[in-house]
């Protein structure tokens, strides 16, 4: 059916795996409406009575995952402090080559993989309170400088499993790290090119900018002049503010850089005293319909970050 | 399969959606030219498909022909389809609260000025022909799934691709033609 003259399918970008897994989730709650309904009942109960529900749902519908609401304080933000912080993380970033980034330089050492392990778990919406999955391990592995295969290794829980066993699924036709951090280490002109990428998708502007920076410093390797203006252009974004003694999906306390959309709350934590990029935190700071003030929408922890050779092979530790 | 998805099993429709969304999705953007709508599009689709269940054949080969039959359907009057499933699409997850993984996010900057390139092109064909064209050329599906998939028959199928070839083979040799301008 090949036709030369005629346009070539344009590229489409696959859906992400964890919004895809959403709306499955979500496709399959509706169909199952009618008897889910005594089921949401159950969120009312003590939290003992809850997980033995809960393992009993488990059973019955062998595709729900063992998911339940997980409620935090919701902190003041201070919103005087997130300049001077994240000047601060700035300097540390270009001032300490080195151990006090936490990242391995410039230098790959000949490797072509960027390897990165995390904790994460994020919640499932969409039908009463927001139910965070259990805390899983997730590898993933990012061709550092041409794009091609990369692979994840998790568990997903759209599969009816007992247990969520992890599975390992390519990732098609994925940018290079290399590309992801190509960025103007000037923090003016790389705040106005991500304001320029994100304004005019539905979203706020200032949020999705402040996301954009987040997806850029989860899974990457960033060399520290760019993370230097990453700091510096979030520094920048009105309404970032900070949030103090949050602890990361693996428990590790934290300093978080923070900024809020509507009712939800996305939070970037850092080690306090090196600026170690920890992990991220979201979660709710009203009462919605997905649950009540502090309910977790996501978080995550990053355990380790490495070069390494071969698709699918582990840094020696 | 199709005996259990005419049951109205739900993990049936779980596994559908496991095979086919993909697909839906990308020819949902390719008749859209908006990722974001095409998600709604892939929700509502599924959603139609629990609905007519019944009416699915029990015999027959693959259900993405009847899929993309009813995206095809559902893409030519959305506010219907979405006005049918208005509940359930109240209760369709937030975009934001799951984080985009960045090579996510710059893949879809990267492709979006190709697709919208692509999709104005293909603005210059009538719907009908326009719908034979995505599934077979883009979609990939043979004259006769195409034929299943809008219940037209198969002379028909042919007929309309060979003329949006035409037209769009006329267009690409006079570029002054094309509205969009952008397109080669």
């Amino acid at each position: 059916m090949n036709d030369p003259t005629a346009p070539a399918a344009p590229p489409v970008p696959v859906l992400p795996a964890v919004r895809r897994q959403a709306l499955r989730h979500h496709l399959v709650n509706e169909l199952r409406r009618p008897v889910r309904r005594s089921r949401r009942t159950l969120l009312l109960v003590p939290a003992g009575v809850l997980a033995v529900a809960l393992a009993a749902g488990v059973v019955a519908h062998s595709l729900a995952p063992v998911s339940a609401p997980l409620v935090v304080t919701v902190a003041q933000g201070d919103h005087g402090a997130a300049t001077l912080l994240l000047q601060r993380m700035a300097a540390a970033a270009t001032g300490e080559p080195g151990p006090s980034t936490g990242e391995p330089g410039p230098s790959t050492g000949g490797g072509e993989y960027l390897y990165v392990k995390s904790r994460v778990a994020y919640s499932e919406v969409g039908d009463g309170p927001a139910r965070l999955q259990p805390v899983h391990e997730r590898e993933i592995w990012i061709p550092l400088f041409h794009r091609g295969d990369g692979q994840v290794r998790q568990p997903f829980y759209d599969v009816p499993l007992l247990g969520a066993i992890p599975s390992t699924r390519k990732l098609p036709d994925m940018t290079p790290n290399a590309q992801v951090v190509d960025l103007p280490a000037d923090p003016d002109e790389l705040l106005a090119k991500l304001y320029q990428r994100h304004t005019g998708q539905g979203n706020d502007p200032d949020s999705a900018v402040f996301t954009a920076i987040g997806d850029i410093l989860r899974e990457s390797l960033v060399p520290p002049q760019i993370r230097a203006a990453l700091y510096r252009a979030a520094a920048k974004i009105p309404d970032v503010e900070v949030v103090r003694g949050v602890t990361d999906a693996a428990g590790r306390p934290g300093i978080a850089v923070a900024h809020t959309d509507r009712s939800w709350r996305h939070e970037w934590i850092f080690d306090e005293r090196t600026f170690d990029y920890l992990g991220e935190r979201s979660y709710l700071v009203q009462d919605t319909v997905d649950g009540p003030a502090g309910t977790v929408l996501g978080m995550s922890a990053v355990t380790q970050r490495a070069v390494v050779p071969d698709l699918g092979a582990r840094p020696k530790r | 399969m199709r005996v259990r998805i005419r049951a109205g099993d739900a993990d049936a429709f779980g596994a559908l959606f496991d095979e086919h969304a993909d697909a839906v999705h990308r020819h949902a953007v390719w008749s859209t030219g908006d990722p974001a709508h095409a998600e709604d599009v892939v929700s509502l689709t599924f959603l139609e498909a629990w609905r007519i269940r019944g009416t699915l054949h029990p015999d027959g080969g693959s259900l993405r022909p009847w899929l993309l039959g009813i995206a095809t359907n559902v893409l030519r009057n959305r506010r219907r389809a979405a006005r049918r499933h208005s509940d359930a699409l109240r209760r369709l997850p937030p975009r934001d609260t799951v984080p985009d993984f960045a090579d996510e996010v710059i893949a879809r900057m990267h492709d979006a000025d190709q697709l919208a390139a692509a999709v104005a092109a293909l603005r210059a064909l009538s719907r009908a022909d326009r719908e034979v064209f995505l599934l077979c050329v883009w979609s990939e599906l043979d004259y006769a799934s195409a034929a299943e998939a809008l219940g037209v028959p198969v002379g028909t199928v042919r007929s309309r691709l060979s003329r949006a070839r035409t037209r769009l083979r006329a267009l690409t040799q006079q570029p002054d033609s094309v509205e969009q301008g952008e397109h080669r």
